[in-house]
């Protein structure tokens, strides 16, 4: 494999194909993040909500034998999970980020316990004969040479990545719920103090935060995937932390951050390729967000030195 | 009535405050519940739950060797906890202690693999280079929020991503790595290198005289010296602290310094006791179970020591059990989770302590 090939590796449509394929989990993990940064109440939870979720659609879909339902049990998991961080945080007073904590060791452990359970394997899930959600080629657009090779034949649930990110883009911009929702996270007195009843927006914004992570954990396992395996996520619920960490309340930057996030990763499927330090390759999300969030403090303080 | 009466004369005596007696009384509540939703599972997935049950609370004190097992899981965990309890103590939520055991796990497998010569020197300096690079890392976190005051949560999770990646490139490429070997690890540690085994029958090594050490200096440190309160009075104002003439930055760094040390003196003494050679592709979780540790013992030294073996004893219990039962070693993360939980929830039990606390104000008005 010459310079040539690798070069030409990164123009390619098979490339672009692979970007969007490896965005899809990104791209959710971010907007789990997000929205519940949103109102304020946070999810370190990301990583331990996927993986559950991952786990949960594999073994619901063999429960079930149906791909459809097996998503539905993945989806209820994933906002359970949201859904105690709020109630621990919010309604018994611990901190948001310990319950995070304790529910990703958890997430790493009960997996391999249920999983051990199901199929006396600690490793992966290769004996259950689990269902997968089937692909889509989109009618008209996948003739079309090139684009067609891009932006068709993905898995189901990436479409539904695409619209609901549309949905959200609604809701938080040309929606008074999203305003109310930022107004929350933005100062929480103030919206109580205009009427806005923050107990539902943030239990809302939790629920939301559920719901991507775990159909970002049933791609990874529904499609991206057909077996799981353990620790399966690896990281992606921290790179979407780490995508909303410097995106802070702004959706589109989200966006624009994660899709160059997920750039780098899919340089790294072409890395092991060629045997170059792709272990490297892979913190470069995180460096940029230390970087980002070292300046930004830097910068804080000497303007505040100068008032 | 007479036992009563006896307990309240203790508790004047030991000074004991109504608080730390709520405090204890809501932990065995958690405990309680914690191991009462473990034995539900566990009457879901095996076939003698109940004799399953006794296993695991009893086992581990059966044999020597289980109990030996129990010690040498604790203490890596103890170590994390007592690293991440200075950092909490002083208000600061660092949560580096999970990368540094990652990255001077690698700093101590590169000097375990050189040959060295014997004695003492070889264990120490592979102790020296985990602790040094631990100090400097965390120090250097420490800077940033002394000096420019950054938000520790975000810089330390993207930290702990980051020294893995590192770590990773060090272990395959700079030369530690043994290509002969089936699965990614570096070469095997020199004996020389080894920590010998104190207690005969266990694999208990000086790392648990150095843990019981370390508690006692974080111990003094914090409750018994001048520097230790003005470390504490830091955590609670920084503000107040430093109107009060202490140089707060010089807290700072002193407390991350000494964190980042402790965290290098538990992952090195954790490899030079237990491993052959280094094999870590992720995260180990230590520094999070150290920190679930922490939370559940408020920071204190000596309750970081009971909480992790509370857990490690558990844990060996359940291991014991898995191996004659299809029930794995893991459900001990529902124990955990739900005690963290619990315990950290500041309104759990409350109203039970508001009661109280109205009851006893009743009594004064009365009498």
């Amino acid at each position: 494999m010459s310079w040539a090939d690798f070069v030409n590796s990164f123009f390619s449509a098979n490339f672009l194909y692979v970007v969007i394929r490896v965005s899809v989990p990104l791209l959710l993990a971010s907007l789990s993040a997000y929205m519940a940064s949103l109102t304020g109440v946070g999810n370190i939870a990301v990583e331990g909500i996927m993986l559950m979720s991952c786990l949960m659609a594999v073994l619901g879909s063999y429960w079930t034998q149906s791909a459809a339902l097996g998503l539905l049990i993945a989806l209820a998991t994933g906002i359970g999970m949201a859904l105690m961080i709020y109630m621990f945080s919010m309604s018994l007073g611990a901190q948001p980020l310990l319950v995070g904590i304790a529910l990703n060791t958890f997430a790493s452990s009960f997996t391999v316990f249920l999983l051990y359970q199901f199929t006396n394997s600690k490793g992966s899930s290769g004996t259950l004969p689990s269902k997968v959600l089937p692909t889509v080629d989109i009618p008209l657009i996948k003739d079309i040479p090139f684009l067609g090779e891009i932006v068709s034949g993905h898995y189901l649930l990436t479409y539904v990545t695409v619209i609901l990110l549309i949905l959200f883009y609604i809701m938080l911009y040309k929606t008074p719920m999203g305003m109310q929702m930022k107004a929350c996270g933005l100062n929480e007195q103030a919206a109580r103090s205009v009427g806005i009843n923050v107990t539902k927006m943030k239990l809302l914004s939790m629920l939301f935060s559920g719901l991507t992570a775990a159909i970002g954990g049933a791609y990874m396992t529904m499609g991206y995937a057909s077996i799981f395996s353990k620790d399966m996520v690896a990281g992606r619920g921290w790179i979407g932390i780490a995508a909303q960490g410097i995106a802070g309340i702004n959706y589109v930057a989200l966006l624009v951050v994660t899709m160059i996030f997920s750039v780098f990763q899919a340089i790294t499927n072409v890395f092991l390729l060629y045997d170059l330090p792709s272990e490297l390759i892979n913190t470069i999300p995180y460096v940029g967000v230390l970087l980002g969030v070292i300046f930004y403090s830097v910068a804080a303080t000497k303007k505040h030195r100068q008032v | 009535m007479c036992i009563v009466s006896r307990f309240k004369a203790l508790k004047e005596q030991l000074s004991i405050t109504n608080e730390f007696v709520f405090k204890i009384v809501k932990i065995l509540i958690s405990i309680l519940i914690a191991l009462g939703i473990t034995f539900i599972v566990l009457a879901l997935v095996s076939d003698h739950p109940l004799e399953n049950f006794i296993t695991i609370l009893t086992a581990p004190v059966k044999k020597l060797r289980y109990f030996g097992n129990v010690i040498e899981m604790m203490i890596p965990v103890a170590f994390a906890g007592l690293s991440a309890a200075l950092l909490f103590k002083m208000g600061v939520f660092n949560l580096f202690v999970e990368g540094l055991y990652y990255i001077c796990g690698v700093a101590c497998a590169a000097v375990a693999i050189q040959q060295i010569g014997g004695g003492a020197l070889h264990p120490l300096l592979c102790i020296l280079a985990a602790c040094l690079l631990g100090s400097v890392l965390m120090g250097g976190t420490g800077f940033l929020k002394a000096k420019y005051n950054t938000n520790e949560v975000v810089s330390t999770l993207m930290l702990n991503s980051i020294v893995l990646g590192v770590g990773l490139f060090c272990l395959k490429r700079t030369g530690l790595q043994d290509e002969e070997f089936a699965a990614i690890a570096s070469k095997v540690f020199q004996d020389s290198a080894k920590l010998n085994v104190i207690f005969g029958g266990t694999r208990i090594t000086i790392s648990f005289i150095f843990l019981i050490l370390t508690a006692i200096f974080v111990y003094v440190l914090m409750y018994r010296t001048k520097l230790g309160y003005s470390i504490r009075i830091t955590g609670i104002n920084s503000k107040f602290a430093h109107y009060s003439g202490i140089n707060v930055f010089a807290m700072y760094m002193i407390v991350h310094l000494i964190s980042g040390c402790i965290a290098g003196l538990g992952v090195s003494t954790e490899l030079l006791s237990l491993y052959d050679r280094f094999q870590w592709t992720n995260l180990p979780g230590l520094g999070w179970d150290g920190i679930l540790m922490a939370t559940l013992a408020d920071n204190h030294p000596v309750g970081i020591l009971i909480a992790s073996f509370g857990i490690a004893y558990l844990k060996k219990g359940a291991e014991v059990v898995s191996l004659t039962t299809n029930v794995p070693v893991e459900i001990i993360s529902i124990v955990q989770a739900i005690l963290v939980l619990l315990v950290s929830s500041q309104r759990f039990l409350v109203r039970f302590r508001e009661k109280k606390l109205l009851k006893e104000g009743m009594k004064h008005e009365l009498g």
